[in-house]
């Protein structure tokens, strides 16, 4: 269980202080899919970075597991993040001089994994995501989708607690986004807990539920009745 | 949550993958650049100063083989010659750690050439220099002037109104610029006649029987002649001697045999030096300077490597900004990627240093021994003794691994979340 209570978020530049957030409270309890979307500029990806503490809140808090998670220094925010969450990027970032496979085992070997543990775990994950024939080549030898893809079985490698999207299929077309969303269905449909910010609404209304957000607060919050075979991917 | 001790682990361990890819799959070019820059790096830093010490090292060696040996003795700065000389010699020959000795005696001289052909108010060619009377055997014995003689041959003991010419006090046998023009005798063949004219008001004709060069330009600043003749011509009732060079049977020990020497009775009024005591302040001068010089160019060489990888390093860096943002908000611990980089960095470096040893030993020793460097007061060959390369191996390792984490730890360093978004 994800809390955000009264969070807040001002940049200042100079004399100028814009409030990006202004008093944020949401819940995700575990195992639920959540997009949060909203229109440019709404600090919907702030909100995101809030809450996965790649940020911190200008007031407020954020609780997980009734922990206080928005109270972490550095040091314990990157062990907190590499322990808890997982993270997929609109900017796939896989490193050029690994193949798919050891991009993957990465961050279990940071967790302390044994290597052919991690390895064999990876295999398996990136065969389940329809890319077994492609575990050792290099990202420029992937597709977009395909090193999307392999950026969320980096993701969740290390079984994090919640896998925060930021924009996932930004990048990528829409038959490449649509397989990174299968991917996103599938793994929550295993229980994983998903928070996606996006600015596509049809990828959006594939979650259980959607969080819009505009100028700083949240203006709708709902459940949605989905069926994965509705979405005919 | 990981102790401390197996974080460590964790860290050399995903530092150690990084790197271990990055240099199997890393650009080729960058790769073969960052080695050979290394590699110049190390080149830089080791041969010139193994150069200019091959030098100083062979200023020693000649002042040691056609001067002072290992031990030399001096009269003390208040008399003219060695004191007790009678004793000093009988002590010589008796101790047993003594391979071989010369004695000398040394006069201020003019030496002049061409003064028959001078007529009217026009002056024979002139030049100061100092006369060495020397007894053959032992100077044989000692040094090796005999074997340095470049034109006729070195005395005899039969040898009487013989004389034998330094290089310098010549034209024609050393490089032009070693002593002044109008310093030298001019082109003085052997067989010709100089005449010397002593302090003590003597002038005497000798012929020329040979030029000796042994870029030791104490020596090659003076003239030798038989030591009983010397005497003769100073007018001396007894034996008197300038210096006595003398041969260790074994070298490292000269540094007691001088001690030993120096705390004899009848040295109690004279200098009693090792090589490096005797060597005359202008030559140490010279190996100070070469000394600053080597260590000019090695920082030199090393600025330019630290900067080299400072830059392949930060630029490498910055253009993975995002990617180290998407790694460190993963939860890979900076440290682990700033590891990766200096890893590298002295991968390569090690790569760097094992080609110029490969460089330096399977080449330029053996061509600098074979084509030593000819200047005009030693020849230069290249030094390298294994402290003189630990320390320079060691200076690049430190150097590159400082330029390699300043760039890394600069980059990475910064917040995760504007690295990530590009800001």
């Amino acid at each position: 269980m994800i809390k955000v209570k009264n969070v807040t978020k001002d940049f200042s530049n100079g004399t100028v202080v814009t409030h990006v957030l202004r008093g944020v409270d949401l819940e995700i309890p575990d195992g639920q899919f959540v997009a949060i979307v909203g229109p440019s500029g709404a600090g919907k990806s702030t909100l995101m970075y809030q809450m996965s503490l790649l940020d911190t809140p200008s007031s407020g808090a954020i609780f997980v597991d009734e922990k206080e998670i928005s109270a972490l220094d550095d040091t314990a925010a990157i062990q907190y993040r590499l322990e808890n969450f997982g993270f997929v990027f609109q900017d796939y970032a896989l490193i050029p001089e690994l193949t798919a496979l050891e991009n993957v085992t990465l961050l279990g070997l940071m967790q302390g994994v044994d290597y052919e543990v991690v390895k064999k775990e990876a295999t398996s994950i990136l065969a389940s995501f329809n890319l077994g024939n492609q575990v050792d080549h290099l990202p420029s030898q992937l597709s977009g989708g395909e090193q999307q893809r392999v950026s969320v079985a980096r993701a969740i490698i290390k079984k994090p607690k919640i896998l925060f999207a930021d924009e996932p299929t930004a990048s990528l077309d829409s038959d490449m986004s649509a397989q990174v969303m299968k991917v996103f269905l599938e793994l929550n449909k295993k229980g994983q807990t998903i928070v996606m910010v996006t600015h596509e609404e049809e990828y959006a209304m594939m979650a259980d539920r959607i969080v819009r957000v505009k100028d700083g607060k949240v203006t709708d919050d709902r459940m949605l009745k989905r069926d994965t075979q509705d979405f005919a991917l | 949550m990981a102790t401390r001790p197996q974080h460590t682990k964790r860290v050399v361990r995903v530092a150690l993958f990084i790197a271990l890819k990055n240099i199997q799959r890393g650009s080729l070019a960058v790769k073969m650049v960052t080695v050979s820059i290394l590699l110049l790096t190390f080149l830089n830093l080791t041969v010139v100063g193994g150069l200019l010490n091959g030098i100083t090292e062979d200023i020693g060696v000649k002042i040691k083989s056609s001067l002072f040996g290992d031990v030399v003795i001096q009269p003390s700065k208040e008399y003219s010659y060695i004191q007790n000389p009678g004793e000093v010699i009988n002590n010589l020959e008796s101790n047993t750690d003594i391979a071989a000795y010369s004695e000398r005696l040394l006069a201020g001289t003019i030496v002049e050439s061409g003064y028959k052909e001078v007529s009217g108010s026009a002056i024979p060619r002139r030049v100061g220099a100092s006369v060495a009377g020397v007894s053959v055997d032992h100077e044989d014995k000692t040094t090796d002037i005999s074997k340095k003689v470049i034109a006729g041959r070195f005395l005899t003991e039969s040898d009487w109104n013989s004389i034998v010419l330094g290089s310098t006090l010549v034209e024609g046998y050393t490089k032009k610029g070693a002593t002044g023009g109008d310093t030298t005798l001019g082109h003085v063949l052997v067989g010709e006649k100089v005449r010397v004219r002593f302090s003590n008001g003597v002038a005497r004709e000798f012929t020329v029987v040979g030029i000796v060069s042994t870029k030791s330009s104490v020596v090659d600043q003076r003239a030798y002649i038989q030591y009983k003749e010397l005497r003769q011509i100073l007018d001396l009732s007894e034996n008197k001697y300038s210096e006595i060079a003398i041969v260790a049977k074994v070298p490292a020990a000269a540094g007691y045999l001088a001690e030993f020497l120096g705390g004899n009775v009848e040295n109690e009024r004279n200098d009693v030096k090792t090589l490096n005591e005797a060597i005359p302040s202008g030559v140490s001068d010279v190996k100070v300077a070469f000394t600053l010089i080597g260590n000019i160019v090695a920082a030199i060489a090393v600025l330019v490597g630290l900067v080299t990888v400072f830059v392949i390093i930060f630029v490498n860096a910055s253009s993975r900004r995002r990617y180290l943002g998407i790694l460190k908000a993963q939860g890979i611990d900076p440290a682990a990627l700033i590891l990766s980089y200096v890893l590298q960095a002295l991968f390569y470096t090690i790569i760097g240093i094992a080609l110029g040893m490969a460089v330096l030993f399977g080449f330029l020793q053996g061509y600098f021994a074979e084509h030593p460097l000819s200047l005009p007061m030693a020849d230069g060959s290249l030094l390298l003794d294994s402290a003189y390369l630990s320390v320079r191996v060691a200076i690049l390792l430190v150097s590159t691994l400082i330029s390699a984490f300043v760039p890394a730890w600069f980059i990475i360093r910064q917040n995760t979340l504007n690295a990530i978004l590009g800001r």
